[in-house]
């Protein structure tokens, strides 16, 4: 019978795979390591870390919830919830203001209006296609022999943006290399291409209707280039918390909390 | 009713999102001294030296925007192939939203449009045709429609996309449902239901009336009778008008028949290519090769086609959307004449029909090669490629599928798409040395 | 046999003409027609472009650009030993069900394979045949009415429908039939009464089958009800998706199956069953490709308080531009009077078995659910 209070979240993304720690509903402890192609493997890595690391067994964990395109995977997980609950429930309880979030990670973006007790009240998530994810940027950066993290130096450095035309990842590939052959500087192009994702997202803010306090998680979330470029269109700060990158994994770990509060209840 | 129709309008514009830019272009388009502003850019066009036949397109569209953004005459949004006589002849003016998306995209509009599109759910695999059209009149860049007609004809992302809206502006839509199968049963049905429509359009749009349907028809007809000249003057090697000028004026040719303005655009535009042929100007220089081109083009770029005429020496001697197709309006049986008209369509009925069409094109205007236009989503043109490629093979003529998008630039990819030209202008150039040989 | 492309076009009369016929439902574009239609094209459209056999017939509708496509792509190939066209009217008035009464006369007549007058018995016949099929679709209507009661899952009660369109396909072949004279579909055009009633009776044993093992599903309040709507279902993979997320699906509004079953034709107020036909295919709860103004949605409207539904699954086969522009009337229709959740999917053949559709539908029910607890906390 498990009866101690420590729970964990862990969010296994097409790219990183990132696990939480809680002890009482606080974080204590949370790893991030690349996913790699055996997710159930990996999955194993990130719970023996945040056990290790705080020298707890198996034995010590009350609730383990999973979520993330490889949620299915996680051997020990009790739970296994979408990374669109989770996603709103790590970003309201990252930023208790938050009304709309948005999250791009490596193979997919969603846009999640909460309502006002922190609930998903609508969502949506992009096509099969790559534009307006992390791939899409990852692509372009390699392309421009740029690193993803100096995207948003770059962008403040641009005076205005190009113009790119296609969000598909071929097309815009072939737009950006006939720019810099153009001799156009790297700057106004990662500008144009962080306005291109924003406009996508915009499209899918607009769906789920538009919402005051807006919250970035996800990998993209560290590109300050694209937050910048959402934060024009949208007329509105967009805050990103520290740990924005685990905000998926923070809200499996709250509801594995909850989760674990609610069967001790039962058997009391 | 009013006011719920404009508290509709307002919800759909507030979801879709507008920015300051669409907030002052809408404002100014519903401005009587921006209408009189654009009488003297006109006026100054045509002292300049513009072509005539260039200024009276403008007028046209001048004058109807006029009427139909400051609500002077009723204006009814119809789909592309609606007879407009019918709307000419009641006293209204038509609006295609899908023809002005072309014009949107020409003025680097339809960006904004097309996102308010994607911000109300629409599709991005929907033709963009349809979709700018539906964005510019949820911003209300269009001008407000007093009631909506559209045709069941060939495509169906048309006549959905008119009925959203319909919905959104609160207004009549009547649809005429056209028989696939052509009988003297089925065109009586549609001049039937012709009919009906307009006696509706009467009854529910104030300041609607049939009493210039024998005008609206002459207009049509002299219109015709010009433009069979055209053709005729577009057989003549070298072109003596560049086809990409042609594509832009598809436009007119789906929009204003029945307005007196197209008759003295064809009249004029007649005078222009028989004085090309005369002075031997021809705006394709040294023409190397001859094409023949399907469905449309895009509209935001003109790089495609400078490439081909200037570059390659390429002309587009004729395209499918300039194809005349019906016979001569008679007034006296006004809903008949317009159902034959509508059921003559080639993209209707069996693909048959538009295989001879297209034939018909390649022998009479002498074609080296076809080019389809495979808009993006349209499903109505693009299904048919592997059956043209075979059939015009058959023929001896090479064929090109050309994936693109007409408005939405995002789906196309220019450097890609020349790249394809080139080789298959390479590929005519080297059918044509081997027949010298 | 023949292959029917839509669900407006009636199997009665293929039966009477003597011929086998079912509705075309198909696993997927066969990898052999690739190249015939472009990739950007509606699945089910491009499944049902294939080689059939010399002696088998394919009727097309006026349903959509993709199908009319398709109907010109069997004939330039030469996919198929003949091919028809219905010519379906999108509005339902008094003039468009006389002038669809006419077109299913022609359809029968070029099924019969002549030009002279249909025989004196066709009408009786037929009139026969829609007494048939009214009892299989009203057996069929008793399933799925079960749905909402959640006594059979939406898989059970699909795949039922699909068994009794294969059952009427095969009818010669199976047990029961084995005794009776084989018959040629095309040349004989016999109209065989007692082979069709033998279908009836078959499909009225396996649709008492259902109904007799129909049990209460789940704990009631364990699982959220939703409806699923769309143009066409494709297969049951997103049925199984949605049902394995914990969901209980309690209608489905779709073309295969429901809206092939959803109706009667009244035999009885008219001498003419081709009108009886016209009349009640064209006003049966309307596809989305017919404009009945806003009927759509108060049929969806009905259906969900009906069956209590809390959301709906909108499924648009991947470039159905009729699903595409329905879909923005059923969430904005739906959207205003009492906010119904709709959730959009959009996919190919076996959507249901992809991990994109599997989050989705989760994510949806995780949504619903805390709706009915912030629902059950407001209440008490």
């Amino acid at each position: 019978m498990k009866n101690c209070s420590y729970v964990a979240g862990i969010d296994v993304g097409s790219s990183a795979t990132k696990g939480i720690l809680l002890l009482d509903g606080k974080p204590v402890f949370k790893c991030m390591l690349p996913t790699g192609t055996d997710l159930a493997a990996t999955a194993r890595e990130c719970m023996r870390q945040l056990l290790h690391g705080n020298g707890l067994t198996e034995k010590d964990l009350s609730f383990v919830v999973s979520t993330g395109y490889g949620r299915a995977r996680v051997e020990e997980a009790d739970r296994t919830v979408t990374e669109i609950t989770c996603h709103g429930r790590g970003a309201k309880a990252l930023v208790p203001r938050a009304g709309l979030v948005i999250d791009i990670g490596g193979q997919d973006s969603k846009v999640i209006r909460l309502d006002e007790d922190g609930m998903v009240a609508d969502f949506v998530m992009n096509d099969k296609c790559a534009a307006g994810t992390g791939r899409f940027l990852e692509v372009m950066a390699e392309r421009l022999g740029v690193s993803l993290l100096d995207f948003g130096r770059m962008w403040k450095a641009a005076k205005r943006p190009v113009d790119i035309s296609s969000t598909c990842t071929v097309f815009a590939e072939s737009e950006v290399i006939s720019l810099l052959s153009g001799g156009i500087a790297p700057e106004p192009i990662i500008r144009g291409l962080c306005d291109a994702v924003a406009d996508r997202l915009l499209g899918m803010v607009h769906r789920v209707g538009i919402a005051p306090n807006v919250v970035m998680t996800g990998g993209v979330s560290k590109n300050s280039g694209v937050r910048l470029s959402l934060e024009k269109k949208l007329s509105q700060r967009v805050s990103v918390p520290a740990a924005s990158q685990f905000a998926g994994a923070y809200g499996a770990a709250i509801i594995a909390h909850e989760l674990a509060q609610r069967e001790m209840t039962d058997s009391t | 009713m009013t006011q719920g129709r404009n508290n509709t309008i307002r919800l759909h514009r507030e979801i879709a999102g507008e920015t300051r830019r669409i907030k002052v272009i809408r404002a100014l388009s519903r401005k009587n001294w921006v209408h009189s502003i654009a009488s003297l850019v006109i006026d100054y066009m045509q002292r300049r030296g513009g072509k005539p036949y260039q200024i009276d397109a403008i007028k046209c569209f001048a004058h109807d925007f006029r009427s139909s953004y400051l609500e002077e005459k009723p204006c009814i949004f119809t789909s592309a192939f609606v007879p407009n006589e019918l709307i000419y002849g009641l006293g209204g003016v038509p609006f295609l939203p899908e023809a002005a998306s072309g014009f949107a995209a020409s003025f680097g509009l339809a960006g904004e449009s097309l996102a308010a599109c994607e911000s109300l759910w629409y599709s991005p695999d929907l033709c963009s045709f349809h979709r700018a059209g539906v964005g510019a009149s949820v911003l209300e860049l269009t001008p407000t429609p007093a009631a909506v007609v559209v045709s069941s004809h060939l495509c169906d992302g048309g006549k959905r996309s008119l009925f959203q809206i319909s919905q959104y502006h609160n207004c009549p839509f009547y649809i005429l449902d056209v028989p696939y199968v052509h009988s003297a049963q089925t065109l009586d049905r549609l001049a039937r239901q012709i009919e009906k429509v307009a006696a509706s359009l009467e009854r529910e749009v104030p300041g609607l009336s049939g009493d210039h349907m024998a005008e609206a028809f002459a207009n049509s007809n002299a219109a015709r009778d010009y433009y069979l000249n055209l053709c005729n003057l577009r057989t003549n090697i070298p072109s003596p008008w560049r086809g990409s000028e042609a594509l832009n004026y598809v436009v007119l040719f789906l929009w204003s028949w029945g307005s007196p303005w197209l008759t003295k655009f064809y009249r004029d535009l007649v005078d222009h290519a028989e004085n090309i042929i005369d002075t031997g100007h021809y705006p394709v220089e040294n023409e190397q090769l001859r094409l023949g081109w399907l469905n449309l083009r895009p509209y935001y770029s003109p790089r495609l086609f400078s490439y081909l005429e200037e570059k390659c020496q390429v002309s587009i001697a004729f395209e499918e959307f300039s194809h005349m197709y019906w016979d001569r309006l008679d007034a006296s049986v006004p809903y008949m004449s317009l159902a034959k008209k509508i059921m003559a369509n080639p993209g209707w009925g069996p693909l048959e029909r538009r295989l001879e069409v297209i034939g018909r094109i390649v022998q009479d205007f002498s074609i080296d090669g076809v080019v389809q236009f495979a808009q993006w989503g349209c499903r109505q043109y693009n299904g048919a490629a592997s059956i043209l490629s075979d059939y015009l093979k058959k023929k001896g003529v090479p064929f090109l599928n050309l994936d693109g998008d007409g408005v939405d630039e995002r789906n196309s990819g220019e450097a890609q798409s020349l790249t394809r030209l080139g080789a298959f202008v390479e590929l005519l150039e080297s059918r044509k040395l081997r027949k010298v040989r | 046999m023949v292959y029917l492309s839509c669900s407006y076009i009636p199997h009665e009369i293929p039966l009477t003409a003597g011929m086998h016929v079912k509705r075309g439902i198909f696993e997927g574009p066969l990898p052999a027609m690739e190249g015939y239609l472009p990739r950007d094209f509606c699945p089910y459209a491009r499944a049902f472009l294939r080689q059939y056999g010399d002696d088998h017939v394919v009727v097309i509708a006026e349903s959509c650009d993709a199908m009319r496509r398709v109907y010109d792509a069997l004939r330039y190939w030469s996919l198929a030993g003949a091919v028809h066209f219905v010519d379906v009217p999108r509005t339902h008035d008094a003039e468009a069900v006389s002038f669809y009464a006419e077109e299913l006369r022609n359809f029968a007549s070029n099924l019969m394979d002549s030009n002279a007058p249909l025989p004196a018995d066709f009408c009786e016949n037929l009139k026969s045949a829609i007494g048939c099929m009214n009892r299989i679709r009203i057996g069929l209507a008793k399933v799925f009415d079960l749905l909402s009661e959640r006594q059979v899952s939406a898989v059970t009660a699909t795949r039922l429908a699909m068994s009794i369109n294969q059952l009427v396909a095969d009818f010669s072949t199976s047990q029961d039939c084995a005794d009776l004279e084989p018959r040629q579909p095309r040349s004989k055009h016999v109209f065989a009464p007692s082979i069709i009633e033998t279908i009836v009776r078959k499909a009225e044993e396996l649709i008492d089958k259902t109904l007799s093992e129909a049990h209460p599903l789940h704990p009631i309040g364990n699982r959220i009800p939703v409806g699923v709507t769309g143009t066409c279902l494709l297969d049951l993979s997103l049925l199984h998706c949605i049902e394995s997320a914990g969901l209980d699906v309690v209608f489905i509004d779709s073309c295969l199956p429901s809206r092939t079953y959803a109706f009667t034709v009244d035999n009885e107020s008219t001498s003419d069953p081709f009108y009886a036909l016209a009349k009640a295919y064209l006003r049966k709860p309307p596809c989305p490709r017919m404009f009945r103004d806003d009927e759509r949605i108060h049929y969806l409207h009905g259906l969900t308080s009906d069956c209590d539904a809390r959301g709906l699954i909108y499924f648009a086969p991947k470039f159905c531009d009729q699903a595409y522009y329905d879909f923005l009337e059923v969430k904005h229709g739906l959207k205003s009077p009492g906010r119904l959740p709709v959730l959009l999917l959009e996919g190919q053949y076996g959507v249901g078995r992809t991990g994109q559709a599997l989050t989705r539908i989760a994510a949806f029910r995780e949504m619903l659910e805390s709706r009915q607890i912030v629902r059950a906390g407001t209440s008490k």
